[in-house]
């Protein structure tokens, strides 16, 4: 079918925070925007909320599983039954990989770890743009989206200075002790410690309220207080040039006239000059990926290669926990350990005050009862520092394939071959760096599964020539007119947490689309 | 010939041990052990019966199998301890069930309510040491 009109200026498919960071940027410029949403009101959330277990569980005991090796985030029932429906519906697996996505009102800003930083000029080495093209989108979107961290510790720099970054929230006992014995520079120009920078509210503002510090941030946060796509929804939802349609979820495009028709699987269609496809990297990847002529067997994934290990701080054993805090990331930490420019670990710590004990006791290799007394005594003094590195690490493969249903997607999940040796270099070094700030790098670190950080990205990159490529505001090669606004069209990953830069990205392809509609 | 003993005792203890326990209905014995298992990790005598429930439940949607613990252990839960593996606890059937147990007594109260004393930490690490022998011995009777 041919369309006389269309139904919007651009549809804008997936309402996480690449979609909503585009079109904030496209109705500021007075562009009408549809936005298409797999999902609707309905919050996973509040069916988990409640008495203790039900959070903990889940209401139907979701979470009740034997131990797979999933971080404690992804272990509540909110995360589980997200990733799994998005899984189920998208036709996405992993082998190897922990395929990560969310087909839920938000996206996966529903259940993310909260931690921002921008990338500098030497993180988007061989884009095909420059930092400056980036500064001013991750200003919009940090004061959007409330930051709360340090601007005068020596991590600023590192973590981004752009947009107003609210005040830090007190940090627990046992980081404190970290942070104080430690002096800028003292160990080597190649580690750096500060403030974690997360998006949680230290002061309230538009509506949300600000932390009251009661540490239950893994099961959600009913305040408002950490940032959640939806907040931004539903500040777009009064405007006059946006819409937002529920239930809508894409399963096919294709060219009409003067433009893009997408449908969706229960036979609706809109049409619309433009089409911006922010569906999370493998949801992305699972609608894209018929598009391309010849598309090849297989593409690579990036995904940033994680680990995670214990620290504990013996001049805390035998103190009490702390009545109030967060549990969301203390501090966060770099450390070189090779010469090429992205060859570096970025890491968060993190007090476990607030975190399941069962997740510990699993690896211990003392009896149940026995590790849950020790984990309970020692609890107070002890932090996790998780580590990623970049994605030049990573080995994973997207392959496709199309069957009754559409189309369906299998990660494999790999490393590259050297991470196992500057994973030993980066241990030894932060083993003597820990204990020479007074932590003591406990047994039991362990390089996660591949895909569990869910930084993810290179699979449609900006500036690569070819079929799966994008130019530089991510509009596909093969189709003029639909643009790839997630982690799909970042070319590489690097070690730093890379949600702010896919919003800032999307924020500058949304001003770019206003820019062309203008101009037509 | 380590490997022959360890399972020469535990299939002669586990023999005898059965010999005790009660004939009963599966759903009893069901409800029987999932008490028995929460009250050892948890060190509450008498679990809450919403916790059971919900522990039965999980074992249900797991498929878990009975483990037949013989009677000493329903009378002392603690004696576990010397029955859990060392190594390879993603496929035992005891450290999977325990590990669900962990997970449904962390939820019947509030995480900022744990609290342990020194000396309660020198009497569990006391009683790990003794029980080591026997957890090299006895360790895959419920795998």
């Amino acid at each position: 079918m041919n369309h006389t009109f269309f139904d919007s200026d651009c549809i804008v498919v997936g309402s996480g925070p690449a979609g909503v960071s585009v079109a904030f940027a496209l109705i500021e410029s007075g562009v009408h925007v549809l936005m298409l949403d797999g999902a609707n009101d309905a919050d996973t959330t509040s069916r988990h909320s409640g008495e203790p277990w039900k959070r903990m569980l889940g209401s139907e005991l979701e979470a009740l599983l034997p131990e797979d090796g999933l971080s404690p985030k992804l272990k509540t029932p909110v995360s589980r039954q997200i990733v799994s429906n998005f899984q189920q519906a998208c036709n996405v697996r992993g082998e190897g990989f922990v395929a990560i996505g969310a087909k839920e009102r938000g996206g996966l800003s529903h259940i993310w770890g909260g931690l921002v930083c921008e990338y500098d000029a030497g993180d988007i080495e061989g884009w095909p743009l420059s930092i400056k093209d980036m500064r001013s989108s991750y200003g919009v979107v940090t004061n959007r989206i409330g930051v709360s961290g340090s601007t005068t510790d020596e991590m600023a720099d590192f973590l981004g200075r752009s947009g107003t970054i609210l005040p830090a929230l007190p940090i627990g006992p046992s980081a404190v002790r970290l942070l104080e014995r430690y002096r800028p520079g003292s160990q080597g120009p190649e580690f750096g410690l500060g403030l974690a920078r997360n998006t949680i509210l230290s002061v309230a503002r538009d509506g949300r309220s600000a932390c009251d510090l009661r540490k239950d941030c893994l099961w959600g946060c009913k305040r408002g207080a950490i940032y959640d796509a939806r907040f931004d929804l539903k500040e777009l939802k009064p405007n006059d040039y946006f819409r937002l349609l529920d239930d809508a979820h894409v399963v096919d495009l294709r060219r009409v006239r003067g433009g893009w028709e997408v449908s969706t699987k229960d036979g609706r269609s809109f049409a619309a000059p433009r089409i911006v496809i922010a569906a999370g990297t493998l949801g992305t990847a699972a609608l894209l990926i018929q598009l391309l002529p010849n598309a090849p067997a297989e593409l690579p994934l990036l995904s940033s290669p994680a680990m995670a290990m214990p620290i504990l701080v013996p001049a805390r054993l035998g103190y009490l926990p702390p009545e109030k805090g967060y549990s969301l990331a203390q501090l966060v930490y770099r450390l070189r350990y090779g010469y090429d420019g992205r060859d570096f670990v970025t890491g968060a710590v993190y007090e476990i005050e607030g975190l399941p004990a069962s997740f510990f006791t699993a690896r211990l290799p003392l009896s149940r009862r026995a590790g849950t007394e020790i984990f309970n005594f020692i609890a107070p003094a002890l932090l996790v520092a998780t580590g990623y590195f970049p994605g030049t690490q990573s080995d994973n493969k997207l392959r496709w394939q199309r069957n009754g249903n559409g189309i369906s997607v299998v990660v494999r999940g790999g490393v590259k071959g050297d991470l196992s040796t500057n994973v030993d270099k980066v241990l030894r070094r932060l083993r003597k760096i820990w204990w020479r700030l007074g932590g003591l790098m406990l047994p039991g670190t362990s390089l996660a599964q591949p895909g569990i950080d869910a930084h993810f990205g290179g699979l449609f990159p900006m500036g690569l020539h070819g079929a799966h490529g994008t130019d530089q505001f991510g509009e596909l090669n093969v189709a003029p007119g639909v643009f790839v606004a997630d982690g799909a069209a970042l070319p590489t990953v690097s070690s730093k947490f890379v949600t702010l830069t896919i919003m800032a990205n999307a924020d500058r392809i949304g001003r770019h689309i206003a820019r062309a509609h203008r101009a037509t | 010939m380590l490997r022959l003993l360890a399972v020469g005792a535990s299939g002669y203890i586990g023999r005898r041990w059965n010999g005790l326990a009660p004939m009963r209905s599966e759903r009893k014995q069901k409800i029987c052990e999932a008490r028995v298992l929460l009250s050892y990790v948890s060190g509450e005598r008498t679990p809450p019966i919403g916790a059971v429930i919900r522990l039965i439940r999980a074992f249900d949607r797991q498929g878990a199998q009975l483990l037949g613990l013989p009677r000493a252990i329903v009378n002392c839960p603690w004696l576990l301890r010397g029955f859990e593996p060392l190594r390879g606890r993603g496929k035992h059937r005891l450290a999977v069930q325990l590990h669900l147990a962990v997970m449904v007594a962390e939820s019947m109260s509030e995480q900022k309510n744990r609290r342990a004393k020194i000396s309660s930490v020198f009497g569990t690490a006391f009683l790990e040491i003794i029980a080591l022998p026997f957890r090299v011995f006895l360790g895959r009777r419920y795998e």
